[in-house]
């Protein structure tokens, strides 16, 4: 065997195993920021199937709040047409902020607080934003992995020729980072 | 570290076969040295010269022996791991005493929901809920080949913790899922179990004959107790530590685990456990030791748990705070007060029935329909309103027939004063009470967990209650107040039910009525007050 065959196949291997391999895994660290979005797109589903029944739930004891209650409707409305990601987490955010205005009117109405099905429905909605929140971190993680691998030698060759292109981050308001105390540096 | 739960059924593989050799390594390790112990012995026998010493022996073993002794661990090896994992989980979880969530308790409810937001946050590894229903504070991880995962925690801490504290433990837990601890663990732990058990048997062995022979048998045992032991607190130690970092990576929060490690340090952790061997599995060691909280070599070689103090430190480290400003910051969960009815839409009552001959009233619509003896077909009026129909010509009443039948929830009626009885929480628990005379009907397991819950605070009045409890248990030594069999009748199967002593609250004597067959308990007015008041601080 001489010398110029195994140099052949050393070059051989670097130039169609090597980017095989290399393409592989950012195929596969695409497939996972996929998967994850489809994680967080269930959650919001999830909460925007709840809000209808809190909204008549409310609307039940607090027949005067008329304002706030077609607040949350428009805003749910506006969230569920959403279609790109920029528009998505500003329409949540917006979707965020009216129920919790929602709910800061219901501690007006002691009868309501007192609702069972109200303080599930809370309890529903309070879990379904903490998934939100999670499933958020775990794609921006996720995401974080993929952007760093198409911008690293020697992946980086690999994501230009095949048009890997860098996904966005998920930015919502996460309202687990509100009650956390502060930490003093 | 593996990223989700596919990563981690691709490393299982090679993770079992690498567990099943271990395995065979320790046996063969325990063979080859009671081998040489026995071997020892005859040679301590022939010097005493009760035993003839060949000259084929020797205290090293040759290498057919060894061969044989390798094939021996194998099949040794097969046998307890087909015995360890066939099994595994339940076995585990019979002997921790743990039980499936009841999904319409709301502790066990909110529980439910932080294990599934852990678990979204983990990628989606499915994770099963499980609760112990005592009172120490602790919690614990499980997992077997078929992929399933088990959580769970004891009503003790799902009690005491806020939902960010029960997040920060369930994540520590989840942590250990993640990075597939348990199994190891799992299977470390019934190794060592088999160990301890010879060693027990050996021990009382040697107290019932004495047998000086089985001495170096014995020594070999206790070695490999001590080397299995080892395994198990050197894995286990790195473990949670990397679990505590894993919790944090997971609920971005290190103040949110390092709060309960704290409570808990302060708390009864529970000494329940049938031996040592199961400790790894909790979030800190259930049986507290000095040593558990001490530094230095030695402390690392023997026990299973980082000491609180250094996990809580390492944890302050991340939150960028330190141990002075965080002390006194850690608080309590506070008590809640009342009993919170279900579902409670205010009714007027306008509306009367007639029971046979009798015009009974006045109810509200809801009342109406869960009265026993009314049906859709019962004559019925409203206040102001001559008229009088059928019940189901009533749209009101009729749409409340519907969503009875519909319902799966049995409609029951209070045995003692035969009223509707609705539905409340007591402390979180789903129970019946009757509205008029506040007696209330409670399931067996519920009962253990409302003695566990403590959250009730008791009243001047109650504690009076109390006092005469005590005082006429102790006139009366143990005799019946009202003979049995008592006068009511079970609301669930209408048989008449048994009038008995209830045991937890033993010494005194406390008479209530149950139903075995429905395993349902009928407890007069602040009965239930009196029970918790009576077993308060005990197991």
């Amino acid at each position: 065997m001489s010398i110029t065959f195994i140099t052949l196949l050393l070059i051989a291997f670097f130039l169609l195993i090597v980017p095989a391999i290399l393409y592989n895994s950012l195929v596969r660290l695409r497939v996972r920021v996929k998967t994850a979005w489809s994680q967080i797109d269930v959650q919001l589903k999830r909460r925007h199937d709840l809000i209808p029944n809190l909204v008549e739930t409310v609307r039940g004891y607090a027949k005067h709040e008329r304002e706030t209650l077609e607040n949350v409707t428009k805003a749910r409305i506006q969230a569920i047409n959403a279609t790109n990601l920029r528009e998505k987490a500003s329409s949540e955010n917006i979707l965020t902020g009216t129920l919790r205005s929602l709910f800061a009117v219901a501690e007006n109405y002691p009868d309501l607080k007192a609702n069972q099905n109200f303080l599930n429905l809370q309890e529903e909605l309070t879990t379904t934003e903490n998934k939100i929140a999670f499933a958020r971190q775990f794609y921006n993680d996720e995401v974080m992995r993929y952007n760093t691998a198409i911008q690293t030698i020697p992946r980086n060759i690999i994501a230009r020729m095949f048009t890997f292109t860098e996904s966005d981050f998920f930015e919502l308001e996460d309202p687990r980072e509100k009650a956390l105390p502060e930490v003093k540096f | 570290m593996p990223f989700s739960f596919i990563d981690i059924e691709t490393k299982q593989s090679r993770k079992i076969i690498l567990l099943f050799l271990t395995l065979v390594i320790f046996y063969f390790i325990g063979f080859l040295l009671i081998y040489s112990a026995s071997e020892l012995t005859i040679f301590i026998e022939s010097i005493r010269g009760s035993h003839q010493w060949h000259k084929t022996h020797s205290i090293l073993p040759s290498f057919q022996t060894i061969l044989i002794l390798l094939a021996t661990s194998f099949l040794a090896a097969l046998v307890h791991w087909m015995l360890s994992i066939r099994n595994m989980i339940n076995r585990m979880l019979s002997v921790i005493r743990a039980k499936p969530i009841d999904p319409e308790d709301r502790y066990h409810l909110l529980f439910k929901n932080i294990v599934d937001e852990v678990s979204v946050a983990t990628g989606g590894i499915k994770i099963e809920p499980y609760v112990v229903a005592s009172r120490y504070l602790n919690a614990f991880a499980l997992s077997d080949f078929h992929g399933r995962s088990i959580i769970g925690i004891s009503e003790g801490l799902l009690l005491k913790m806020n939902r960010r504290q029960l997040e920060g433990v369930i994540a520590h837990e989840a942590g250990h899922l993640v990075w597939d601890d348990c199994l190891p663990a799992t299977v470390s732990c019934s190794m060592a179990a088999v160990y301890a058990g010879l060693l027990r048997m050996i021990v009382s062995d040697q107290e019932r004959a004495r047998l000086p022979a089985s001495l170096p048998l014995m020594v070999a045992v206790f070695i490999m107790r001590f080397l299995t032991l080892f395994l198990n607190t050197w894995i286990s130690r790195e473990r949670e530590i990397r679990a505590d970092a894993t919790a944090v990576r997971l609920t971005r929060d290190p103040l949110s685990l390092a709060e309960p490690l704290y409570l808990i340090s302060r708390d009864w952790r529970g000494d329940f456990l049938p031996s040592d061997e199961l400790a790894p599995i909790f979030i800190v060691n259930p049986i507290e030791r000095k040593l558990e909280e001490s530094y230095g070599m030695f402390a690392d070689l023997f026990t299973t748990h980082p000491p609180i103090r250094k996990r809580i430190d390492i944890l302050l480290d991340m939150g960028h705070t330190d141990f002075k400003t965080f002390e006194p910051n850690v608080k309590e969960k506070a008590k809640i007060q009342d009993e919170i009815p279900i579902s409670v839409p205010k009714e007027e009552k306008t509306w009367y029935a007639l029971n046979g001959k009798i015009w009974q009233g006045p109810f509200s619509p809801s009342e109406l329909s869960s009265l026993k003896w009314t049906d859709p077909f019962t004559w019925m009026t409203r206040a102001h309103d001559m008229k009088v129909r059928s019940a189901f010509e009533f749209e009101e009443i009729n749409s409340l027939f519907k969503k009875r039948l519909s319902s799966h929830l049995p409609v029951y009626t209070c045995p003692a004063c035969k009223n509707s009885l609705e539905r409340v929480y007591y402390e979180g628990v789903p129970i019946w009470r009757c509205k008029e005379c506040k007696g209330r009907l409670v399931k067996t397991e519920q009962l253990s967990r409302i003695i566990v819950r403590e959250e009730m605070m008791f009243t001047e009045q109650l504690k009076e209650k109390v006092k005469q409890v005590r005082l006429s248990s102790l006139k009366n030594k143990g005799r019946y107040i009202k003979e049995p069999p008592s006068a009511l009748t079970c609301p669930a199967c209408g048989n008449i039910m048994h009038r008995t002593f209830y045991r937890a609250v033993h010494p005194y004597h406390m008479e209530i009525d149950t139903c075995r067959m429905c395993s349902l308990f009928w407890l007069d007015q602040d009965e239930l007050e009196i029970i918790q008041y009576l077993t308060q601080g005990r197991l």
